[in-house]
């Protein structure tokens, strides 16, 4: 009976022990996350183009006179198995497709934001190759990587997408360099000559809070675009961020160089106020334009409402319209945008 | 008939023992220490082992994981991520970095994870989900900057990733057989019978 007993005692012991080993270690889920947004603007010269609809502060997204409109809806999947992972983003609205992706030469579009696979060599290295947003710059296509709902003037003109095979090699979590060979035209889904195209990110973070990324991409079809893009997180309420940059087309066609500035506070764990300061000017005597944007996040869960002040100031009459219609070197807007991530 | 009942009676006793030794041995949540901060914290008893052999187990456990340091005294650091529920399947909301101390003494030691610190992510340029660079937040302020069901999640997830690198540590500082490869299945020859 005491046998009986001991042995039973024995049993019970492996079985927890052995359930308390167990603890094998699971590859990360299938990841689907994205964003919707949609948005108000008014332009006070109440300028609108009579084709367009646009009115006079012309970015890369929300350019629609006294209108709501929308963003888009963006969905990203990704996946890791192991070393191999894939990351696929889709994105359906005008933000996602002809003010963000190319189209195909037929005219549609493949909706497609990234699209690419990677792989672990080892720890610290890392290939990857496909579709993908580009690495240059301090503003993304998606308004959730945004503080600012406009975007600037060195976004629009710098890249958005670069097709291209990278590997990255983290030295530690204070530095990794990326190097890779892209396609030779920006935002395309497919080579204008070849894939001939260099590029580079050197990332520090020298101590903690302060974040740096000194890029170049630089080709025959393309040109040559440095670019600086460093943040500090000084306090936790106060971050400052800095983006320059200088484009040079190819054969002395001419760029662009530009610096903005974003100083942010945050004054509750749900309220944060941004200014962003722009000074961009094109190359060989071109027009110069100072933008100052003045937004507010405001946090509620994962909706995030941005209400935003812009002002433009060009040292030419060309670009801009007053409320007569008349040419003029100034425009102001207001936007209020809602911003839903998952 | 009594023999029988005596014998069910030392027999669930027994059971309910395990269960609760069991239940001690996995810690389902952080404990605090004495300055208030967030830790993993476990002493084990190994009767008839010295504090060199412990600290050589501790020493090959802490290889693996990548550290190690002084006499007697074990210090690693590692991360995992953490995940919140969204609209459709989890997705990674952060990572939690921390430090494991491994503490040997004669027929006894120690393991402490503690200094809790949670990076947040969000999407990134590549349709990824990315650290937020210079956003690290201390587990004990979390409830402050991320309300109370996300903190209690992320707590629960912390836990029990300490609670299985902590069996993975015992398995080391046990000695105990790492599961080997299964066997390749057995050749039988079916022609001569």
């Amino acid at each position: 009976m005491k046998k009986k007993l001991l042995l039973f005692s024995l049993f019970a012991a492996t079985v927890f022990t052995a359930s308390a080993q167990d603890a094998p270690k699971a590859d990360p889920p299938l990841v689907i996350s994205g964003s919707v947004d949609t948005y108000f603007k008014y332009d006070f010269s109440k300028h609108r183009d009579p084709s367009t609809g646009y009115s006079n502060i012309g970015t890369s997204f929300a350019n629609e006179q006294n209108s709501i409109s929308i963003g888009m809806i963006d969905l990203g999947l990704k996946k890791k198995v192991g070393k191999a992972a894939f990351v696929g983003e889709l994105a359906f609205g005008p933000r996602g497709q002809y003010q963000s992706v190319p189209n195909s030469p037929n005219g549609d579009s493949f909706h497609i934001q990234n699209l690419y696979v990677s792989y672990d060599l080892t720890d610290k290295f890392t290939l990857t190759g496909g579709y993908m947003g580009t690495f240059i710059g301090y503003e993304v296509i998606s308004p959730v990587g945004n503080f600012n709902y406009s975007t600037s003037y060195l976004f629009t003109n710098g890249p958005f997408q670069n097709a291209g095979l990278k590997g990255t090699y983290v030295f530690s979590d204070k530095a990794s360099l990326m190097a890779g060979i892209f396609q030779d035209s920006w935002n395309s889904y497919q080579s204008t000559f070849d894939v001939s195209s260099f590029g580079a990110q050197l990332f520090l973070s020298p101590v903690k809070g302060w974040t740096a990324y000194l890029n170049v991409i630089t080709g025959s079809v393309s040109g040559t675009e440095f670019d600086i893009t460093t943040a500090y997180q000084i306090t936790d309420a106060f971050k400052f961020g800095v983006n320059a940059a200088t484009w040079s087309a190819p054969h002395d066609g001419g760029g662009f160089s530009g610096v903005a500035l974003y100083p942010q506070i945050a004054a509750s764990s749900t309220v944060s106020f941004g200014l962003r300061g722009e000074y961009f000017k094109y190359k060989d005597g071109g027009p110069s334009v100072k933008a100052f944007t003045l937004t507010s996040n405001i946090k509620a869960g994962p909706l995030t409402v941005i209400p935003e002040v812009r002002l433009d100031r060009w040292n030419t009459d060309e670009f801009f319209k007053d409320s007569d219609g008349f040419a003029t070197k100034k425009a102001s807007q207001f936007v209020l945008a809602a911003v839903y991530a998952f | 008939m009594d023999g029988y009942l005596y014998f069910m009676k030392k027999l669930l006793f027994s059971a309910a023992l395990l269960l609760l030794i069991q239940t001690a041995w996995a810690q389902k949540d952080l404990q605090v220490d004495e300055n208030n901060r967030f830790v993993y914290y476990e002493v084990v008893d190994k009767p008839g082992v010295s504090t060199d052999t412990l600290f050589q187990r501790g020493m090959v456990f802490a290889k693996k994981a990548g550290k190690s340091t002084a006499p007697n005294s074990i210090t690693t650091k590692g991360k995992f991520t953490v995940y919140a529920s969204s609209l459709a399947s989890k997705k990674d909301a952060g990572e939690i970095s921390y430090v494991l101390t491994i503490d040997t003494k004669d027929q006894k030691y120690r393991y402490k994870f503690g200094t809790f610190i949670f990076k947040p992510y969000r999407f990134d340029r590549y349709g990824s989900m990315s650290a937020v660079p210079g956003v690290e937040i201390d587990l004990e302020r979390m409830a402050s900057k991320y309300g109370q069901k996300d903190t209690e999640s992320y707590l629960t997830q912390a836990a029990e990733y300490c609670k299985a690198t902590a069996a993975n540590l015992k398995m080391y500082m046990d000695r105990a057989q790492i599961a080997k490869k299964a066997d390749a299945p057995k050749k039988v020859a079916t022609e001569n019978w």
